[in-house]
């Protein structure tokens, strides 16, 4: 089960997604369970072993609202990378980038 | 030629082999259905692919239409062609595409075909085929040679438009010098008390024709370092109050001059500070509104109001009107209002001299604004101009909040017969609606935020109804009664159809309360395009994601009273 300190340890902004979500402690563990899952991390992927530069960078803006919304900040730096480079429709090698964002996420879920 | 169910078999085909033998054109049969493979293909379509015999070309070919049309181009002649069949059957399908020749040369071709039902064959295609693609290269060849001219003829036309507006730039600075020698000593001169009449008038003359000579050579510069690409706006905080009381001196000065009445209304929580550049918003409003009282004459009005169309995070769209009782310009005349020189009385005679290149700096200096310049007028009755500028908030107020805001309603009215000017200034302060119980339409497709959006505006006791596209927003909205919703929160990106169009829809819709529900949007997005689309489709204002909850309430609050003030009616805000 999550629990706000395991969240803390993994470095996300604690104290500002709670605030978001009107410090309702359940309500924040449960989007934060919520966003670890987010099927957009599996949209993200397809789209970019497609090459599909523009349903990539949908995908990614999608997943950095919401991680944005929670705080998970060791998410949200690499999203937000990634999003800009896919806004321009960077050509390149996304594998590297893509790796650090899946372990992020798996550290995220191993959380729960 | 053909009719329909032609008696078209294999016993009579040898009177269409007979009558393709010796044609010099191109000619060949295929089936329409299946893999469109061929019935007969005469010697000239054979000589057209390079081919020495049938053989050697249903080897080329696979005697089939699609081995002989070129890879690339298969595509568009089979659209080219359904779309030929569906808008006519008059005539013959002209299609024009490449072929790959035996010796690999790429060739043109032309294809006029038809289709006819036939009964040994069922469905097939007439085609008639000729190799076009000597004359095809010279039309290509044309074609380039005229955009190269075109090309080389704009290079020198920039170079020499540029080369003037410096030789303008220069020589503008070389004649002001002695233009204001002249003007100043001709005030000195015209201070002599001891002059006579006769000489004294002459003087005047001279004063009145240096300062419109003067006034010439400063918009010949204006206009020179708008085209140069030299005008650059400034992004500085400003006093929009103090900005609007300088205007309203001049303008009050010369229509008591003019025996005119004057009046500046302010409405809708117009900021005491903005940033941009308040010398060439001045620039703007003090041109229009001299033109205004130039062309109007005693007893008349001129009028601006200027009202806060709506505000976003960090950008506040303003409306400026301003309105006279004037000679009024003919419908004829109001597409050229804004070209340089042009003026619709030109004649050197009429009363209302000017230099012509006012109107042109004016749209120039608006469109480096980014904002828009509209006229409306009727001869004989008056003219209105209306100008809308998007200025930066200043955080000058961001400690007041809103009540620091410009007065409600401002407004002076000067009349040339009173001597004292009679401020009237009424201190309705922009008020905020209470969320109790309202009700709110959420239009977000991402399921985690959406139930942020509910756990903050629960907070608040809203009630929120969700839809998770724009489509469902809009369904969700013309089921609704009218007024039911108080407020529509907006997401831009969402699937099946996005905020911008929902929202430009929902205020096509016909409900009273189509125009006057406050939509904001929400975007993770604060980028200037995005901002401008939605002012365009109707939206009231602009929060960025993650939302700042206190600046969600605020805003709502201040729009739903807005909007419920002007569904009470009357009272103008």
């Amino acid at each position: 089960m999550i629990t706000v300190e395991a969240l803390k340890n993994y470095g996300a902004n604690v104290e500002e997604g709670l605030a978001r979500c009107m410090n309702n402690e359940a309500l924040y563990l449960k989007l934060v369970g919520m966003a670890a899952d987010e099927e957009n991390f599996d949209r993200l992927h397809a789209a970019l072993e497609q090459k599909n530069l523009k349903d990539a960078f949908e995908a990614a803006h999608a997943l950095k609202g919401v991680i944005a919304n929670l705080a998970i900040t060791p998410l949200h730096e690499k999203i937000a990378e990634i999003t800009e480079l896919l806004r321009a429709e960077t050509d390149m090698d996304y594998t590297a980038l893509e790796e650090e964002i899946n372990s992020k996420r798996e550290e995220l879920r191993k959380l729960m | 030629m053909f009719g329909k169910n032609f008696g078209l078999n294999e016993e009579t085909m040898h009177i269409v082999e007979e009558i393709g033998r010796h044609m010099p054109g191109g000619f060949f049969i295929y089936k329409a259905e299946g893999n469109e493979e061929l019935i007969y293909a005469n010697n000239s379509v054979i000589k057209i692919f390079g081919c020495d015999n049938l053989e050697d070309f249903k080897q080329l070919t696979g005697y089939k239409f699609k081995g002989m049309v070129h890879p690339d181009d298969y595509q568009s002649v089979v659209k080219s062609v359904d779309k030929q069949i569906e808008e006519s059957d008059e005539n013959l399908d002209h299609v024009e595409y490449r072929i790959i020749r035996k010796d690999g040369e790429i060739r043109w071709v032309d294809d006029y075909g038809h289709y006819t039902d036939t009964i040994g064959y069922g469905g097939i295609y007439y085609v008639f085929l000729s190799d076009i693609t000597e004359a095809y290269k010279k039309k290509e060849m044309k074609e380039k040679r005229s955009e190269q001219a075109l090309r080389e003829a704009l290079e020198v036309a920039e170079a020499a438009n540029k080369a003037k507006t410096v030789f303008l730039s220069n020589m503008s600075h070389e004649i002001r010098t002695p233009m204001n020698a002249i003007i100043g000593l001709d005030s000195l001169a015209l201070k002599n008390e001891a002059l006579d009449d006769v000489t004294r008038g002459y003087l005047e003359k001279i004063g009145e024709s240096a300062r419109h000579l003067l006034e010439l050579i400063n918009d010949i510069l204006d206009m020179s370092r708008i085209e140069s690409g030299r005008m650059v706006l400034k992004k500085e905080e400003f006093s929009f109050r103090s900005m609007l009381e300088q205007i309203n001196v001049l303008v009050m000065t010369q229509c008591n001059d003019k025996g005119l009445k004057y009046e500046c209304k302010v409405k809708g929580g117009v900021s005491e500070y903005y940033i941009g550049d308040d010398m060439k918003l001045k620039q703007i409003l003090v041109n229009i509104l001299s033109n205004a009282i130039k062309f109007t004459d005693a007893p008349g009005n001129v009028n601006l109001t200027i009202e806060r169309k709506s505000v976003y995070e960090d950008k506040t769209t303003l409306e400026f009107i301003i309105s006279d009782t004037g000679i009024g310009m003919d419908e004829s005349f109001i597409p050229k209002i804004f070209d340089t020189f042009s003026q619709e009385n030109g004649s050197k005679n009429n009363k209302y001299g000017s230099t012509g290149l006012g109107m042109a700096i004016t749209k120039n200096i608006v469109d480096i604004m980014n904002g828009t310049i509209s006229v409306d007028s009727k001869k004989g009755v008056g003219t209105a101009f209306t100008i809308v500028i998007t200025l930066n908030n200043s955080k000058h107020e961001e400690n007041g909040s809103v009540n620091n805001s410009f007065d409600e309603t401002k407004n002076l009215i000067l009349d040339g017969s009173i001597t004292e000017n009679s401020h009237k200034i009424s201190n309705n302060e922009k008020g905020r609606a209470s969320l109790d119980g309202k009700n709110i339409l959420l239009a977000e497709d991402v399921l985690i935020n959406a139930e942020i959006m509910e756990a903050l505006l629960g907070v608040k006791n809203l009630n929120v109804h969700h839809a998770s596209n724009g489509r469902k927003a809009l369904d969700m909205f013309c089921e609704s009664a009218e007024y039911y919703y108080d407020a529509i929160l907006m997401d831009i990106r969402m699937p099946e159809m996005d905020g911008l169009e929902a929202a430009s829809l929902i205020r096509k819709t016909e409900r009273n309360d189509s125009k006057s529900i406050p939509i904001i949007a929400m975007t993770a997005n604060a980028f200037d395009e995005d901002v401008q689309n939605s002012v365009q489709v109707g939206m009231n204002a602009h929060l960025s994601k993650p939302v700042e909850p206190e600046k969600l309430y605020r805003t709502l609050e201040e729009l739903i009273w807005e909007a419920e003030k002007k569904k009470q009616g009357g009272i103008y805000l």
